[in-house]
């Protein structure tokens, strides 16, 4: 029994050397492209901030999707090869009249067909993906103006856009609060003196009208807005690289399964694959396409700044209201959902179904907590 | 162990029925209007619209019973593969596989079945039109009219606070130089003021603060109400697949706790603590002429009457005004918001994330 299984895994171990080093090119062509995409949107950003005037928006397209029919294809091979193997051990069980060879075998032969299962299920769902979502998302408006173009023609391009629209979109409200900040530094102060007779006099006077708490106000919202835009770059990271998860993940996963001391490891892999690969950019493209659709955009807020400054000041000092003018309170109100409760909202919907995937098919994994310790 | 399943749903979906109902019968009602209410119902009309894209949808929402239908008919196809080949090759887990995911799509078929015809049920009509009758919208935009009216009375406290800082900062700088001959001396009598500046600025910090927290409120409770009736959709059919069935569980828990019983919390527990808020007058008998005169003239004795008026009168408007029913508000809504992530969880946990409940990762955001 021991003689077998030792020949069954050298047998595909040689075999599978050839599959990892495709997958590793064919991941690696992905990764190149999320790479590209994220330099592009970082160039594109440092470039708009020299400007202040043209606010070229440019998202990490995945441009270049390759479907994973070569991974999956050689995984296709690798099971089927399985199978045979364990077919043939089934044969010799008998002939040696083994039971536990031939259970063995069973459950190798169900392993695989389960294997192959999940890479039709899979492939599926992600040429699902591969659908133009354009017409759907805008019935239920949750398709921004920025993201309505022909070249986002599948999920995987809308999550991208989404929440690159609203990374765009975040810092430049927060461009407008450093502008509101620097204005309010230039606001006036009073001095007032009565000097009656020479060398008699008093005096008085305050450096700004403006409130002593405001700028600590605004120092510690910038300190906080600046936090969660670095956070919310690790979610453009996660979506930028969706399929290179899918891909790299679920091969690595389908393959560890056939192994029995690898399976359940292999299953994390394959929950944390599908998690990640098509759970999460679903969430996106839903959650971000909403505040897309309902935010101000930056431009339209940077129009927006001086009227302002006039309604707080005029609301600071006189009876009127807004305190700002109604559009840009609810941008801003957007944007710290967009920062706070939308991205937790994600993830822990993504935790509790890699949780409970990976424990179905393989060994548990926790998202979350593999997250709060990254961070 | 299918069939206790079975059972606690349905016994968990009876409850959900009556909390339905009960937005059916909920009075909408007005607050006593004080301030700012006509400014407060045109805010929060704006962002809590009677219908949005996802809820006049009926498309949709047909659409997605038809689709999950049909995903259901095809799961019972794949399962009665599963079982086949199961039993003719005497493969166990493929047997207990298919058994499970016989039980799991039945349970599927009571939750469409009670929660999208309870809610049609009231909405009194299709499956087209759980989401347009507008009991859903008077929850909301009763909700929303609270925190605004809240903010927005507060305001005026803020302005008066603000107006009342410069005063001091202006007074606490006021400088006396005798210097004949240019060689003298000069005092500032009332430095000692920057004390209660300080005083001041904190009580500005806690209103500003207060303001934010009801105006970021009513944009939550608008960001519930527009995104989270998409929950639903998206839940169903990934619960109809056994792979995604976490996630569509998740997606069903978050949608019945935060959807349709943290509205209805925060109304119920706000009736009970929102008193007619009016805004605060505070009485500013300091600006007139005389009183400044008098401070020049005897500094000490208007140092002790302002430090009196700081005391007595300052600090207990702001804390009978401001601080006071702004806490009731506060408390209520933080009640509401940990009940109806219990609730979440605990409807996740039964309806396919058992780990919505078991990680802790949602107490640990609250």
């Amino acid at each position: 029994m021991r003689a077998a299984n030792m020949i069954s895994i050298v047998l595909m171990l040689m075999l599978a050397l050839p599959v990892i080093g495709t997958a590793s090119s064919a991941s690696v062509q992905s990764h190149s492209t999320a790479i590209n995409g994220i330099q592009n949107y970082a160039e594109s950003h440092y470039l708009w901030l020299s400007t202040f005037e043209h606010h070229a928006l440019v998202m990490p397209l995945l441009t270049s999707i390759t479907p994973p029919v070569v991974d999956m294809g050689a995984a296709f091979i690798v099971v089927l090869v399985v199978i045979v193997i364990a077919s043939f051990i089934y044969i010799l069980a008998n002939i040696i009249n083994s039971s536990n060879a031939k259970n063995w075998a069973k459950i190798q032969v169900y392993e695989a067909l389960l294997s192959i299962l999940l890479l039709m299920i899979f492939l599926g769902i992600f040429y699902l993906f591969l659908l133009n979502p354009a017409g759907s998302y805008n019935s239920v408006g949750l398709l921004p103006n920025e993201c309505n173009t022909t070249s986002i023609n599948t999920l995987f391009n809308l999550s991208a856009c989404d929440i690159g629209t609203f990374s765009n979109n975040a810092l430049g409200y927060f461009d407008l609060l450093s502008v509101v900040g620097l204005a309010a530094g230039g606001s006036p102060g009073i001095q007032l003196g009565f000097e009656p007779i020479s060398g008699f006099g008093i005096s008085m006077s305050i450096s700004s009208i403006l409130p002593d708490g405001i700028e600590g106000m605004l120092g510690t919202a910038l300190s906080a807005v600046i936090f969660f835009l670095v956070l919310n770059n690790l979610q453009l990271i996660l979506v930028s690289g969706a399929i290179l998860f899918l891909t790299f993940f679920i091969t690595l996963g389908v393959f560890a399964r056939l192994f029995g001391i690898t399976r359940t490891f292999g299953g994390a892999m394959i929950a944390f694959g599908i998690g990640l690969g098509i759970i999460y950019p679903l969430l996106i493209s839903l959650t971000y396409g909403y505040i897309d659709v309902h935010m101000l955009s930056a431009s339209g807020a940077l129009a927006l700044a001086p009227y302002a400054i006039i309604d707080f000041i005029s609301f600071a000092y006189a009876s009127t209201v807004p305190l700002l003018p109604a559009n840009l309170i609810f941008g801003l109100g957007y944007m710290v959902a967009g920062l706070t409760f939308i991205p937790f909202i994600n993830f822990i919907i993504l935790d509790a179904f890699i949780v409970d995937f990976s424990k179905a098919v393989g060994e548990k994994v926790s998202f979350m907590a593999l997250l709060s310790n990254f961070i | 162990m299918a069939s206790r399943k079975a059972k606690n749903i349905a016994r968990h979906m009876s409850l959900l029925a009556v909390l339905l109902i009960a937005i059916l019968v909920m009075p909408g009602y007005a607050h006593a209007s004080s301030g700012y209410s006509s400014q407060a119902n045109s805010f929060c009309s704006t962002i809590i619209p009677k219908t949005t894209s996802i809820t006049s949808g009926n498309l949709l929402s047909s659409g997605v019973l038809v689709l999950s239908l049909g995903l259901i008919s095809l799961m019972f196809a794949i399962v009665g593969f599963t079982y086949a080949i199961g039993y003719a090759f005497g493969i166990s887990p493929l047997l207990n596989f298919s058994k499970t995911e016989l039980g799991e799509i039945g349970i599927t078929l009571i939750i469409i079945v009670v929660l999208l015809g309870t809610m049609s049920a009231i909405s009194g009509g299709s499956p087209g039109n759980i989401f347009t009758n507008y009991n859903f919208y008077g929850v909301y935009n009763n909700d929303c009219n609270t925190m605004m009216l809240t903010a927005l009375n507060t305001t005026s406290d803020f302005r008066s606070v603000a107006i009342f800082q410069d005063f001091y900062s202006l007074l606490s700088s006021t400088s006396v130089s005798v210097s004949p001959n240019y060689f003298g001396f000069s005092f500032t009598p009332f430095i000692g003021l920057t004390v209660i500046n300080q005083i001041i600025k904190m009580i500005m910090e806690f209103t500003g603060i207060i303001i934010g927290l009801f105006i970021g409120l009513s944009i939550f409770l608008a960001i519930i109400y527009g995104l989270f009736p998409i929950f639903l959709y998206i839940g169903i059919v990934l619960r109809t697949i056994p792979w995604t069935r976490a996630a569509g569980g998740a997606f069903l828990g978050l949608f019945i706790g935060f959807y349709i019983l943290l509205p209805l919390l925060v109304g119920f527990v706000t009736t009970v603590s929102f008193s007619s808020l009016s805004t605060t007058s505070f009485p500013t008998n300091l600006f007139s002429f005389s009183a400044g005169l008098s401070s020049i003239l005897n500094p000490f004795t208007s140092i002790a009457t302002l430090v009196s008026y700081i005391g007595k009168n300052l600090l207990l408007l702001f804390i009978e005004g401001v601080v006071a029913p702004s806490i009731y508000v506060i408390i209520g809504v933080v009640i509401s918001i940990i009940l109806s992530l219990d609730f979440a969880e605990t409807m996740g946990d039964y309806l396919g994330a058992p780990s919505l409940s078991s990680s802790k990762a949602l107490k640990g955001v609250v």
